[in-house]
């Protein structure tokens, strides 16, 4: 299955069997060999097969082998005659990244970094299995399912300020909590405030770069400041609605005719029952993915108040944006000049809407969404901005990190951690990690240059460069 | 009348991939995740083969805690669905807590036209504390399908962590 050129950086899969419409990848032509022997090609395939999908069936340049939608999917989905997959938002419904900015130079507080890195440790738990420092009862999660990072701003956690920079103002009104089963209650009664494991992460930054000086004044960047980036999601509770959301999807797929290319493409119309269900349950699971981010975020800001012995306004500690990179969304797009509704999945993809949008925080309606892509531990994140252009040929999606090029067995063959460990401090990076193979396993070498992935989305006008950042802290889940 | 499928008597060899040696499953590269690949003579064995596939992406191991048993009873529209729904109780089990399983006896697998069902007992450990080192978020129903060849059956798929 191969990719025909359109121009330096758009590669179209041409409709074929059963496809609907065809594959647009945004890629360098230096990554296509890559992409088409990772399985890239084919599960664009299987989603352009998807009833109601229109336009194409899109990845980002961070796309790679996922299951069911490959990892860097969009899809967009007509709502009378569309669908809805769990497959095309993933296990860990909302998984998102947030950015901190703080008033302070990051080279005046560089001796600070390991102290900054052990409180921030010791106070939002990380790694395989941890319950955090919310013990919820079972009524009381309802209220986190329906209000999100709202609810945990009401109990203290932060302040309404942040409420602003977050996508959605904090809460996702869709949410039907009597969607979400008993299971999926129990599992999130007790991990609000943590990391988790795998690719999580929290990471001390200073912006080394300013691309764009207006949009980064309007984000409150500037360069040599010390930030925040961290990455977590809905945790057990958003797998288990997966899974319980696969399994109905599954057998709706048979009930409404659906043929599937893949099991993993369970999806129900959107227009029905099931439809409707998963959607409550998944927008439940994504105020509680932002619920846990905004829980997280008081944590740290605490733990740097401590550790300068500052207060929060003396710190100038404030969420830059907060987005999801798994999910879909009804959003409304211009399709053949007219404006439609739809249903926009992102399945490791992020939001990336454009100066004026109504969906653009005030603060930043001149500049455009703020998009938030990390790269690895060893290497430069990015801040972007959204645009016009991504509206039009992306449904105002971009991608969201660097895209893994490495599987974790071969990072684990190749890199010694206690060696990461040691080159990343003589580069100037601390780490804490809550397990020693989990850091080998997202070893720098694991990723893509995330510098490339930034520059073809930018060539591709999906986003604007707005700042660069590189790590000086690093706590890996 | 059920269909039984313990699996006896169909071939003499199971055909295990490489690297699976006698535990009858093998943890293979996938980019971001682990593929686990599983084979056996018959569907008891390779149900049985792609659990202990999947405790070993967990890494989990039978810690302090009090002995105790599971008992499950899934029902799905077929044998793959099936597989897929054991295989995520069995992460669901273990991620929250409530068994390290040292043994797993599936005591009826069948298909019939109503679907596949099974009905299996996991014994082992309810651990007092942390007992995996690997978080696996779901099992993705992505390439899982029960494959027969000449020499029996196997099967992929890829654990999310």
């Amino acid at each position: 299955m191969k990719f025909a050129g359109r121009d330096g950086c758009r590669w179209e899969l041409p409709r074929e069997g059963a496809m609907r419409v065809p594959g647009l990848l945004f890629a360098d032509a230096s990554m296509l060999p890559r992409l088409e022997a990772d399985k890239v090609a084919q599960q664009m395939r299987n989603v352009a097969c998807l009833p109601g999908i229109v336009n194409f069936s899109l990845a980002m340049p961070d796309a790679h082998w996922g299951y069911g939608f490959p990892i860097g999917g969009v899809a967009a989905f007509g709502m009378r005659d569309g669908v809805i997959s769990p497959g095309g938002v993933g296990y860990d419904i909302a998984c998102g990244v947030r950015l901190l900015r703080t008033g302070l130079e990051a080279a005046a507080v560089a001796r600070s970094v390991p102290a900054f890195l052990d409180a921030i440790f010791s106070s939002v738990p990380a790694g395989v299995g941890e319950s955090g420092p919310v013990k919820l009862e079972r009524r009381e999660i309802k209220k986190v399912f329906e209000r999100g990072a709202r609810w945990a701003v009401e109990r203290g956690y932060g302040s309404s300020a942040d409420l602003e920079a977050i996508e959605d103002s904090g809460e996702c009104r869709e949410a039907d909590p009597d969607a979400v089963s008993s299971r999926a209650v129990e599992r999130g009664l007790n991990q609000l405030g943590t990391l988790g494991s795998g690719n999580h992460f929290i990471e001390l930054q200073a912006v080394d770069e300013v691309y764009d000086e207006r949009a980064a004044a309007d984000f409150g960047l500037f360069k040599g400041q010390l930030a925040v980036l961290f990455h977590t999601g809905s945790r057990g509770c958003g797998y288990q609605i997966c899974d319980d959301y696969l399994r109905l999807l599954g057998q709706a797929s048979v009930k409404y005719g659906i043929t599937l290319p893949d099991r993993q493409l369970a999806c129900a119309p959107l227009d029905s029952e099931e439809g409707r269900r998963y959607a409550g349950a998944m927008f439940a699971a994504a105020n509680y993915a932002k619920a846990n981010r905004q829980v997280i975020s008081a944590a740290v800001e605490k733990a740097l108040c401590r550790i300068t012995g500052r207060g929060p306004a003396d710190l100038g500690f404030a969420v830059v944006y907060d987005i999801a990179h798994n999910m879909a969304k009804f959003e409304e797009h211009s399709v053949n000049g007219k404006k439609h509704m739809l249903c926009v999945h992102r399945k490791g993809a992020t939001r990336a809407f454009p100066p004026g949008h109504p969906e653009v925080p005030r603060a930043y309606a001149a500049s455009g969404q703020p998009v938030l892509v990390p790269g690895s531990m060893g290497s430069c994140s990015y801040v972007l901005a959204g645009t016009q252009r991504a509206m039009e040929i992306s449904f105002g999606s971009v991608c969201h990190g660097a895209g893994r090029v490495m599987s974790r067995t071969e990072a684990l063959r190749r890199v010694n951690a206690s060696e990461l460990r040691r080159e990343l401090s003589a580069s100037g990076v601390e780490v804490r990690a809550a397990s020693t193979r989990g850091l080998a396993e997202e070893a720098p070498c694991a990723y893509k240059d995330v510098s490339m992935v930034a520059d073809i989305c930018a060539a591709a006008g999906l986003a604007r460069k707005v700042a660069r950042m590189k790590p000086i802290g690093v706590i890996k889940g | 009348m059920p269909k039984a499928l313990n699996g006896t008597g169909r071939v003499k060899r199971p055909a295990p991939f490489k690297g699976a040696g006698k535990a009858g499953f093998a943890l293979a590269p996938h980019t971001a995740d682990i593929i686990v690949k599983a084979s056996a003579s018959g569907y008891r064995p390779l149900f049985r083969r792609a659990a202990r596939g999947l405790l070993a992406v967990f890494g989990a191991k039978a810690a302090a805690g009090k002995t105790c048993e599971v008992r499950l009873n899934l029902q799905s529209p077929d044998l793959d669905a099936l597989l897929g729904a054991w295989l995520n109780e069995t992460a669901y089990l273990v991620s929250s807590g409530k068994i390290i399983p040292s043994k797993i006896n599936i005591e009826e697998l069948c298909l019939n036209r109503d679907g596949a069902k099974l009905m299996a007992s996991l014994r082992g450990i309810k651990p007092s504390g942390l007992s995996f080192r690997r978080e696996v978020k779901g099992v993705p129903l992505h390439g899982l399908a029960i494959k027969r060849g000449k020499n029996g059956l196997s099967v992929w798929f890829i654990a999310d962590i």
